[in-house]
């Protein structure tokens, strides 16, 4: 009985196995602490240098962004999010689309390219694109965090990527 | 003067006016995106009875971290001689006159221009609180000055006159309708030494050291962004509208010839105080390149290191890696 239970509780943060077809498809971001098309110019440029990106299309008016991927490149959030950071400002959302492995059981954590991603809340279906929003200090607002305070509490389990909260 | 005034109005009554904080003049808290190079020229041009002054500058400046930027300016004037005036003590200018006490009266003295050496400036934002198209920032500078000029006046002015350094606090507050910057700071020249031979004279060497006074700053920079009204593309016209506001107060020069103290009576090596108003416009071509124009003029006393207008010209561009 012990052992079933460690089996399951491993099973729990064993990332998923990945298919091909999973892949990030985009992130939306917006981007805090600017309103002039130069500082939103800066950001974009600063995204564009990065070696996965496809094409990036900012919205001046609204200070958010939408990012596109080069095919087979690895993407890494984190560094898109250090990109905005790099041209002087602060990430206020950024939200992905990825496709999952349908095949792949609905877990708390899954595993792409190398980096872990984990539910913060209910795991969703992974019948469909999914959404998710990264959680963190570098992906949202000072005043947002504090309401995801309690679950960042937990620790994520160890790989040898990078390690996303999501939700 | 006229133009400036109804331009500002004509902004203030736009509806989806917005803040700009890209000040012509003074640098705001935001520093430049890492690993980024701008190139800035920029002239400051007045005219001194008849004879036209200006310094010259070009500033390369470069993002090394998100929040530590640097630049460095070398700088060409035509401000000064090579050497002090020979009547140093007496020495003056008023108004719309320059008057040499032991001379007869000349117009706008005119000076060859000099390389003036380079002007360093960092500075670090330290603290930002970032929202939805809002910001408070802060940050500190520190400058250095490796210029050598015969500068003639007590008001020290690091950016082409004086060796030296100095450092302050720069506070930006960007809020939808209103850009709000605080630039204060120090300044620390060194002292200006030379040895002047002149065999019609007795004694016929002159070593004669200026000691010129500490100086404090305190500037205000309010930005309006002007068009477009609504931003569709990065190619959409950007003009902006700034008013910046100029203080300094400054102490006494010490003058020292022959290493005897000597009494000044010149009021432009006296202490002071004085307050200018910089309105200024600028255009920003394809969300980069920035054109800016801005006229000053004093509002309470004057500067004795320049007379007024005194127009400011600037064309910055940055340059990312690709």
């Amino acid at each position: 009985m012990r052992y079933i239970r460690k089996f399951f509780l491993l099973l729990f943060f064993i990332p998923a196995p990945v298919n091909a077809q999973t892949a990030f498809n985009w992130v939306k971001l917006g981007v805090n602490g600017l309103t002039c098309s130069q500082c939103t110019r800066s950001v974009e440029m600063k995204i564009r240098q990065l070696d996965f990106v496809d094409s990036v299309s900012m919205n001046l008016e609204h200070t958010e962004g939408e990012v596109f991927f080069k095919k087979g490149k690895k993407v890494d959030i984190e560094r898109i999010a250090d990109a905005v950071t790099d041209a002087g400002f602060s990430v206020r959302y950024l939200k992905a689309g990825f496709t999952p492995d349908p095949l792949a059981p609905p877990n708390n954590c899954f595993s792409y390219a190398g980096d872990t991603y984990c539910f913060l809340g209910p795991t969703p279906l992974f019948d469909h694109e999914l959404q998710l929003q990264f959680i963190g200090p570098k992906y949202l607002p000072r005043n947002e965090l504090k309401t995801w305070k309690k679950l960042l509490k937990n620790k994520p389990p160890k790989g040898k990527g990078k390690t996303y909260w999501v939700s | 003067m006229g133009k400036h005034l109804l331009l500002f109005l004509l902004c203030s009554n736009a509806a989806l006016l917005r803040a700009q904080e890209l000040f012509p003049r003074n640098e705001p808290a935001s520093t430049m995106p890492k690993g980024t190079l701008g190139v800035r020229l920029l002239d400051e041009t007045f005219k001194e009875i008849h004879t036209v002054r200006s310094m010259t500058g070009l500033r390369l400046m470069y993002g090394i971290t998100p929040k530590w930027t640097f630049f460095v300016q070398p700088s060409v004037s035509n401000h000064h001689d090579t050497l002090l005036p020979k009547d140093i003590i007496t020495h003056t200018h008023v108004g719309n006159q320059t008057f040499y006490y032991t001379q007869s009266k000349q117009y706008g003295k005119k000076y060859p221009y000099l390389f003036n050496g380079f002007y360093f400036f960092s500075k670090y934002r330290f603290l930002s609180f970032d929202g939805e198209q809002k910001h408070l920032r802060f940050a500190v500078y520190g400058e250095y000055s490796a210029i050598h000029t015969a500068h003639d006046e007590a008001e020290p002015d690091l950016m082409d006159d004086n060796g030296g350094y100095g450092g302050g606090l720069i506070a930006t507050l960007l809020r939808k309708k209103l850009a709000v910057s605080l630039y204060t700071g120090f300044q620390v020249a060194n002292k200006y030494t030379e040895l002047r031979i002149d065999p019609t004279t007795s004694p016929v060497y002159f070593h004669t050291e200026l000691d010129y006074g500490r100086a404090l700053h305190y500037h205000l920079s309010i930005g309006y962004l002007c068009f477009p009204k609504k931003y569709e593309n990065y190619t959409d016209r950007n003009i902006n509208l700034y008013l910046e506001i100029e203080g300094r107060s400054y102490e006494s020069a010490r003058l020292i010839q022959n290493g005897e103290t000597i009494d000044i009576q010149s009021p432009a090596l006296k202490g002071g105080t004085y307050v200018e108003f910089h309105p200024g416009l600028q255009e920003i071509l394809d969300s980069n390149t920035r054109i800016e124009l801005s006229a000053g003029f004093s509002v309470y006393h004057r500067s004795y290191t320049h007379f007024y207008p005194l127009y400011s010209i600037g064309i910055q561009r940055y340059f990312f890696r690709k």
